[in-house]
């Protein structure tokens, strides 16, 4: 299936099969090549798992298919996303992500925060997040049941939240949130962004 | 009678698939679509995912699953039929999950769900078999990480003939219907049923003639990602 | 302010701040449409049917003529019936299941359309009085939904009424029998739904997704070919004032006959 090694191509990165590869096309036996990303290996043989482009890495004796799809947008270790704060307990609080990259999810994936990963030292998670609070947050972790998140560091925390007493959406003075109809004041663990990130 | 001469209710040769018309990506919304004409059926065919499972009680903590809805319209038959799901709608979203399930990398996506719905807007036999073909294009579109491809058809036999891809007429009147799904480059059956009476070696050739149809029509399948994709331009990103 | 209501909030923002530079977010002016297409018998297997799609939205509709009982109080007419289903293809929020509220006005709406602008003479749709006539099922299927849903669903249905076909029945002895022949059925009238949404104090016209999801309320407004009102249906939480209806019934006049040529032209 192989054509010949084209010359030239920079840092051993080679390609052997021009143009389209689709999910199940043979790339090579695992013998030559290893399947790397975007390829997978039964009996022996590596094939494809995306319509791409194909390379053959040949420092690395591995074979890659980059796609030329959509790539399917899930929870993923290091990602940003933004969600709502559903119920609060005492070292957990439940967030539904519904931004991650940017990109709209419909319906929300679940996420937790757990009160070690706030980066704030509070005794219980009621003093840094609230349900129905807007939090951007990292994802640190899938392979649990939840995908878990923090919002340790500036970046991350909450950029909208709303005064527990009347709902308004409360004002950044400082450190601290006021609610600008009832005076009432409050604590969050709170983004650099509070109030300025874009949503929609 | 020579098989030669012998024409079908539709003037087809015992072997001749019905004209098919395959597009993929016809959806804004989906994130992955295809839409399929096989003889006189259409069907439009939409994957959603994967994403959060709901209710969460029936997610996998170790795979995605995949949830396959199949729909009839009302106006898709003669005569009309009732807009609720039936029994049948039910038992084809079943074989329509059987079918495609070997197919996809689902312990990728723990936890997630991938919802494949087919939506029949006009039927004329075959519509499992044309519903699966589609929604292997759906799910490629989506960005799904497959094993291979899953092209469908079905072969029978009417009137002492073995037919490849009946179409509803020969459904109804002919001996026997064998809907056969197919991954074609991993060479392995993933849909088989039978409804009527055949000789074990009349079964065999059937099988055997629904996977030349299903090769075929694999080649279409490649074909509509080709004319979606090819045009993408590629972001050739060497070494690490 | 609810809290949950954060999100669609900051949409709002962004598409008044849009409107209020005379643009929306695609572009558009406050009193254009996307583009419309219709096009004619995509199911050759029912009696009738068309396709309409408004930008993204897309709506099929097919038609199926049978026969029936006639109501008790209308013994001596024909029968229309007119659903929607909201298939779970259209929209990530979309699931499987019974109509909703929603996919229910929707129906209703383009039934009322129909049904009010005389469009069909139920009354030559009788066979045998009290016993028999014709029963003309409008079904109407979303594949997509960007907005806006009910002037392409109105658009579709009638387009496939347009094109249907109904059966001749010959009557003896008290009982019908088909003859093998068929006859278009009568459309006297084509009724164009327009559909405006409001937002802050601007009308919008063909509203999207998003401009729905962010609208204090939306009126749409049916009318015939002379200019006549035949149905009209406001929708959502807010109120309108006096002048906002006659602005939106004269954005509809204005507008009709531009959504009826593109009726008329279908293949």
């Amino acid at each position: 299936m192989g054509e010949p090694v084209e010359a030239g191509m920079s840092r051993g990165v080679k390609r052997l099969r021009s143009g389209l590869v689709f999910p199940g096309d043979k790339l090579a036996v695992i013998e030559e090549f290893l399947d790397g990303p975007g390829a997978y290996q039964e009996d022996g043989v590596v094939r494809s798992a995306e319509l791409g482009d194909v390379k053959f890495d040949l420092e690395r004796r591995e074979v890659r298919v980059s796609k030329r799809t959509r790539t399917p947008i899930l929870p993923e270790e290091g990602l940003e996303v933004i969600g709502e704060v559903g119920s609060v307990k005492r070292r957990t609080a439940n967030v539904e992500i519904f931004y991650i990259k940017g990109v709209e999810v419909s319906p929300p994936f679940t996420g937790v925060i757990h009160i070690s990963s706030v980066g704030l030292e509070v005794k219980n998670m009621n003093l840094a997040l609230r349900s129905g609070d807007i939090v951007k947050a990292r994802v640190i972790n899938t392979k649990n049941r939840f995908t878990q998140l923090s919002i340790e560091g500036s970046r991350y925390g909450v950029i909208y939240a709303f005064c527990s007493k009347c709902g308004s959406l409360l004002e950044q003075r400082r450190m601290r949130l006021i609610c600008p109809r009832c005076g009432r004041v409050e604590r969050r663990k709170i983004a650099r962004t509070y109030g300025s990130e874009e949503l929609a | 009678m020579s098989e030669e001469k012998w024409r079908r209710v539709d003037g087809r040769a015992w072997n001749e698939l019905r004209p098919i018309k395959i597009e993929s990506g016809v959806l804004p919304n989906a994130d992955g679509s295809a839409y399929i004409e096989m003889g006189r059926n259409k069907i439009i065919v939409a994957v959603y995912g994967p994403r959060e499972m709901h209710p969460k009680h029936l997610a996998k903590p170790d795979m995605a699953v995949l949830r396959c809805r199949y729909h009839m319209s009302p106006f898709s038959t003669h005569p009309r039929r009732s807009p609720g799901p039936s029994r049948r709608d039910t038992e084809i979203g079943m074989v329509m999950r059987y079918a495609l399930e070997p197919a996809i990398f689902l312990e990728r996506f723990p936890r997630a769900t991938i919802d494949v719905y087919a939506e029949v807007l006009q039927a004329d036999g075959g519509t499992r078999c044309a519903s699966i073909t589609a929604a292997a294009v759906a799910l490629v579109d989506a960005g799904i990480p497959m094993r291979d491809l899953v092209a469908a058809c079905a072969a029978g036999k009417i009137e002492g003939h073995i037919i490849l891809d009946l179409n509803d007429h020969e459904d109804k009147y002919g001996e026997a219907d064998v809907p056969v799904a197919y991954m074609p480059r991993l060479d392995r059956v993933t849909l088989l049923q039978m409804d009527g009476v055949l000789h074990p070696d009349e079964l065999r050739r059937c099988i055997e003639l629904a996977i030349e149809g299903c090769q075929h029509i694999y080649e279409l399948q490649r074909e509509a990602l080709k004319r979606k994709y090819e045009e993408v331009v590629e972001e050739v990103k060497e070494g690490e | 302010m609810s809290r949950l209501s954060i999100i669609p909030k900051l949409k709002r923002r962004k598409i008044l701040d849009a409107i209020a530079s005379g643009k929306r977010m695609d572009g558009r002016g406050l009193e254009e449409y996307r583009e419309i297409s219709v096009r004619r018998g995509v199911v050759e297997k029912a009696e009738g049917s068309a396709e309409a799609r408004i930008g993204d939205t897309w709506v099929v509709a097919g038609v199926k003529i049978e026969i029936g009982e006639p109501f008790e109080d209308t013994p001596d007419e024909g029968i229309l019936v007119c659903s929607a289903d909201f298939a779970p293809v259209a929209s990530p929020t979309f699931e499987p299941g019974p109509p909703d509220e929603a996919s229910i006005e929707l129906a209703r709406v383009v039934d009322r359309g129909i049904r009010s602008s005389d469009a069909l003479s139920l009354k030559d749709l009788c066979l045998i009085p009290g016993r028999k006539v014709y029963v003309i099922y409008i079904d109407l299927c979303i594949l997509n939904h960007a907005g806006n849903l009910l002037d392409a669903a109105s658009l579709a249905a009638v387009a496939a009424l347009m094109e249907a076909k109904k059966p001749i029945y010959e009557v003896r002895d008290g009982e019908v029998y088909p003859t093998g022949e068929v006859e278009p059925l009568k459309l006297r009238r084509l009724p164009i739904a327009v559909s405006m949404a409001k937002i802050g104090d601007v009308i919008v016209l063909d509203p999207t997704f998003d401009e729905e999801e962010v609208m204090d309320t939306r009126i749409t407004v049916t009318v015939d070919e002379e200019g006549n009102v035949c149905a009209v249906q406001k929708s959502g939480p807010q109120g309108l004032s006096v002048e906002e209806i006659w602005k939106a019934i004269e954005i509809a006049v204005n507008k009709a006959p531009m959504l009826r040529e593109k009726l008329e032209a279908a293949l």
